[in-house]
């Protein structure tokens, strides 16, 4: 009797401490986080948070694969995973994609009823720019991505706008990724509005989703380089530099947004259409997270 | 700290970490099972169709009562960009069994609904309060 009352008061005690330990813990992290949430900030302190938070990221993968090499991280799985790397090195040295590439060339080149070209839509004809996207921009007030960029470009010239997920895209996007390979990512976040597309993405990528109840960052981050089922999940960081990708299991291109599409799916969460805002600000914090890494796209994946 | 609050603060993050896997060491690998461990995170329970075999008599007009809830918690989940994939089949087929009078069919069905949409909302609730507590520390 006397023991029971014992073990009673003793495991009251237990869960009123866990419940105190949880709120403790709780109540230190999230101010933190919530920072990066408050908007109207000074350039400054927008700049010192998407520093701080790039620094973070970066620094998670730097300590869980200390062996691998920052530059490398653009090489999506392969980076981690040896094994697969081997035949993914194979892969590449006749690339599946090559002929999506020359395709692509051949409609960047060719011009729209109106004489015009995509080249009289981009800086630099649009050579070597690849790495200047996405980007926000400060007029229109939303983040501009290459592919969307390019339907513009069509629309504007009084074509019709292009399919956002494979096909005629992927290969355009491929011919110009392919032109700016080794050039550095370096987007930026300097306004309020900019701010506020990052902070989207981000929450984005860290939100549970779909029955699995599994964020982005619960597979490409806490088990990267762990494998699930039959696939190593490959690292957060880096994973916008190598799009559009040949994948063997499209047997053809796709751009991000269509991977992105893919993995919603897979924890099955509806997913958002290919450039949708969701998508662009998702694909916005990512290409920031990945700053100084270099353009390699397109590329092949299993 | 005394002592006291010391020792019981350390069984405490004992039995938590013994009780709850994937809590304290989120590196695992990722097994089928690993999904329930992160859903329970949430609160959010794993749904079973076998488990919710109810009692209730079965009556056409309560379980298009069911559904049309459900329909009203799915609209909230997508809305927010919760929704689920497998609900528009679950809804679909329960439509179905509930328009051939399969009504225990029907009745499990949109049970199945039911929870699933509640879960996606809460879900979309959890996420837009704590999405947070998903950055890696
Ligand atoms: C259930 C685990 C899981 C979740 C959740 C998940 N993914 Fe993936 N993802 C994978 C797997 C597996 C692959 C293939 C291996 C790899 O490249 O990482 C993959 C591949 C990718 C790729 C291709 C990388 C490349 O280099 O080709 C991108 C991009 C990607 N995921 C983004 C995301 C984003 C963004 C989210 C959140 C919306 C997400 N994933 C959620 C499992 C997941």
């Amino acid at each position: 009797m006397r023991t029971r009352l014992w073990i009673s008061i003793v495991g009251s005690l237990i869960a009123a401490q866990c419940f105190g330990v949880f709120a403790e813990s709780s109540a230190q992290t999230t101010p933190k986080a919530m920072a990066s949430e408050q908007s109207a900030a000074a350039p400054e302190d927008i700049e010192a948070q998407v520093n701080l938070d790039v620094e973070v990221f970066q620094g998670f993968f730097a300590k869980r694969f200390s062996a691998v090499e920052f530059a490398d991280y653009r090489n999506g799985v392969y980076a981690l995973d040896e094994a697969s790397r081997e035949q993914w090195l194979e892969i590449e040295e006749f690339p599946p994609y090559e002929f999506s590439v020359d395709d692509g060339e051949t409609l960047f080149e060719t011009p729209f009823a109106n004489g015009k070209t995509y080249a009289d839509c981009f800086d630099n004809g649009g050579i070597n720019i690849r790495q200047n996207y996405p980007f926000f921009d400060e007029t229109l007030g939303e983040v501009i991505t290459l592919e969307l960029a390019i339907n513009r470009c069509r629309e504007s010239n009084g074509e019709q706008p292009l399919g956002y997920k494979k096909g005629a895209i992927a290969s355009i996007s491929a011919y110009m990724a392919s032109t700016s390979v080794d050039q550095l990512m370096h987007p930026e976040v300097a306004s309020d509005a900019a701010f506020k597309a990052y902070n989207e993405g981000k929450k984005f990528f860290y939100s549970k989703r779909g029955q699995l109840n599994f964020s982005c960052a619960d597979c490409h981050m806490r088990v990267s380089g762990l494998r699930l089922r039959a696939e190593v999940l490959g690292p957060a960081l880096g994973q916008a530099t190598g799009f559009p990708v040949y994948r063997s299991k499209w047997m053809e291109l796709g751009t991000l947004h269509r991977r992105y599409a893919g993995c919603n799916k897979n924890v099955r969460a509806l997913p958002f259409a290919a450039q949708s805002t969701e998508y662009r600000n998702l694909e916005y914090f990512q290409s920031v997270m990945s700053r100084g890494l270099t353009i390699n796209g397109p590329s092949a994946r299993k | 700290m005394n002592l006291k609050k010391y020792v019981l603060t350390s069984l405490c993050a004992t039995v938590l970490l013994g009780v709850l896997p994937g809590c304290g060491d989120s590196a695992t690998d990722l097994p089928a099972s690993d999904t329930a461990s992160a859903v329970s995170e949430t609160g959010i329970e794993n749904t079973d169709l076998s488990q919710d075999k109810s009692d209730v008599a079965l009556n056409a007009t309560e379980i298009e009562a069911v559904l049309a809830d459900a329909q009203e918690k799915l609209q909230i989940g997508s809305a927010s960009g919760f929704g689920w994939t497998t609900t528009a089949d679950l809804l679909a087929q329960a439509e179905q069994a509930l328009e051939e009078g399969e009504l225990e069919r029907a009745n499990e069905l949109s049970v199945e609904l039911s929870k699933q949409a509640l879960a996606s909302t809460q879900q979309a609730s959890y996420s837009d309060a704590q999405w947070m507590e998903s950055i890696p520390r």
